[in-house]
């Protein structure tokens, strides 16, 4: 494990038109980062007062506070004012992080080609490692699904995939897998929408995968994963709900933007949790 | 609305809404937050919106992997199987601004010192990761980057480096090639062979 983030390295991708404030701010905030890793994160522990990192870190006021709100959004501190108060350090959660590729992706207005090619990307690795480093719990599992495919739709029609993901022991590639998940739900009006007939052969895709993957069979189990992701980008190209939050792969660019925050129904589709995203509050 | 575009001043906005100061103030900060929006004080000022960034989002994605003690071998196998994607890709869709950037990135990787290439061997990955065309891969290939940037600044001993340094630099114009000649089976082969080598010295 190493001691540093990227961050902590000073060597953040500067963004074009930033001002010399700005970019002061991002080293502090990268200094502030650095300094957190150092002391091996501990959670709940304050950095300091306002005036005691003004000390260390030499800057303004002005500049400092552009940096305090650089390392909230990271989730690595947060202000905590009155007596006693000062910058602490926080625990950066899931929902935040996913909230944020979320947001990202739906602002670029990613297409549907682009969210399934990598979403093929990430779960044909997922598939590939999946039959090397099953657990006896992990095939309990995906017994179910191989075996009893309509019942195992049934509550959430991502489970297999967030199984093989979690199989991997690969946290990025956990992540990864989620997000994108979430995200593929943005192109239609979600999993309830779908009828029997398509739900059924989603299922019946998912118990071929896991057949494969119990098999010990890693070049099968990602060559069904591919098929039954193209056939679900084949599906919702072709279904163009009128519910659909992002535009497909022939509305690039055009047409007026919507405003996400407009959108209450762009968050509760994703299973992002809003209040887990929001900016800690000053009280 | 598009970036850089006023979405109102405060004064405004607190009369549009209909809402308090203070429950307009809570509402930007959040804005701010996500990147969506910010307020610029002073005259001329209001509420702006950003351009979307990919760079703030990375960060976050990679400080919280960080957090998590991923592992050097995630991260190797993740990026091999998601740059050799990428370079399949980059390869059937290369144009000549793609192809530009690429020979920007090797040209700076070429003409840097030892002591700084650690700061522009990573261009050549994101340079084929742009000619991909395809930003959701894009997005996870740079926050793949942006860990491996710092596992290899810990791990490259100072007397290896130099080797190692010349041996990358011959990957990527090979790497490079193949994506410029559009031969994409050739392309993902080369990507593989030089983060599986890469995989192998960091161990």
């Amino acid at each position: 494990m190493a001691t540093t983030t990227p961050a902590a390295r000073g060597d953040a991708p500067a963004r074009p038109g930033v001002s010399p404030g700005s970019k002061r701010a991002a080293k502090v905030a990268d200094r502030i980062v650095g300094d957190v890793m150092a002391m091996g994160w501990p959670v709940g522990e304050l950095l300091g007062s306002e005036a005691e990192l003004l000390g260390r870190y030499r800057v303004s006021r002005a500049v400092f506070r552009e940096a305090v709100r650089l390392v909230e959004h990271k989730q690595v501190a947060r202000t905590r004012r009155g007596p006693g108060g000062g910058l602490v350090i926080t625990e950066p959660t899931v929902n935040a992080v996913i909230d944020a590729v979320v947001l990202y992706l739906y602002r670029v207005e990613a297409r549907l080609d682009e969210l399934f090619e990598a979403r093929i990307a990430v779960e044909e690795i997922a598939s590939e490692l999946a039959p090397a480093r099953l657990d006896e719990p992990d095939l309990a599992r995906l017994r179910a699904f191989a075996e009893a495919p309509e019942a195992a739709l049934t509550p959430d029609p991502r489970a297999l995939h967030a199984l093989l993901a979690s199989v991997s022991r690969n946290p990025a590639l956990e992540l990864f897998v989620d997000v994108l998940n979430r995200v593929a739900m943005l192109y239609s009006a979600g999993w309830q929408s779908f009828g029997p007939a398509v739900a059924a052969d989603a299922a019946y895709a998912h118990a071929r995968i896991a057949e494969a993957v119990i098999a010990g069979e890693p070049g099968l189990a990602r060559r069904r994963m591919r098929k039954h992701l193209e056939a679900e980008a084949d599906y919702l190209r072709q279904r163009r709900s009128t519910r659909q939050l992002l535009p497909d792969s022939g509305a690039t660019g055009s047409g007026p933007r919507r405003s996400p925050a407009a959108s209450p129904r762009w968050w509760s589709a994703t299973g992002c949790s809003r209040a887990s995203s929001s900016a800690p509050s000053g009280s | 609305m598009q970036p850089g575009q006023l979405v109102g001043t405060e004064r405004e906005l607190i009369e549009r809404e209909g809402v308090s100061r203070a429950v307009l103030r809570e509402a930007v900060r959040l804005l701010e937050h996500h990147q969506i929006a910010r307020m610029r004080r002073g005259p001329g000022g209001g509420l702006f919106v950003f351009e979307p960034s990919a760079s703030a989002v990375t960060e976050m994605v990679a400080i919280y992997l960080a957090r998590r003690g991923m592992r050097l071998a995630d991260l190797a196998e993740l990026r091999t199987g998601v740059e050799v994607a990428i370079a399949g890709l980059a390869a059937s869709r290369i144009d000549r601004d793609g192809a530009a950037r690429l020979h920007e990135a090797l040209e700076r990787e070429a003409a840097s010192p030892d002591d700084d290439q650690a700061d522009v061997v990573h261009d050549v990955h994101v340079a084929v990761a742009g000619a991909a065309h395809s930003r959701v891969l894009e997005l996870i290939a740079l926050v793949l980057i942006r860990l491996s940037r710092l596992y290899e600044i810990e791990r490259l001993a100072p007397k290896d480096s130099k080797h190692v340094r010349a041996e990358v630099l011959r990957a990527h114009e090979a790497i490079a090639a193949a994506v410029e000649s559009g031969d994409h089976e050739l392309a993902r082969h080369r990507m593989r062979r030089h983060l599986d080598a890469l995989a192998a010295v960091m161990r």
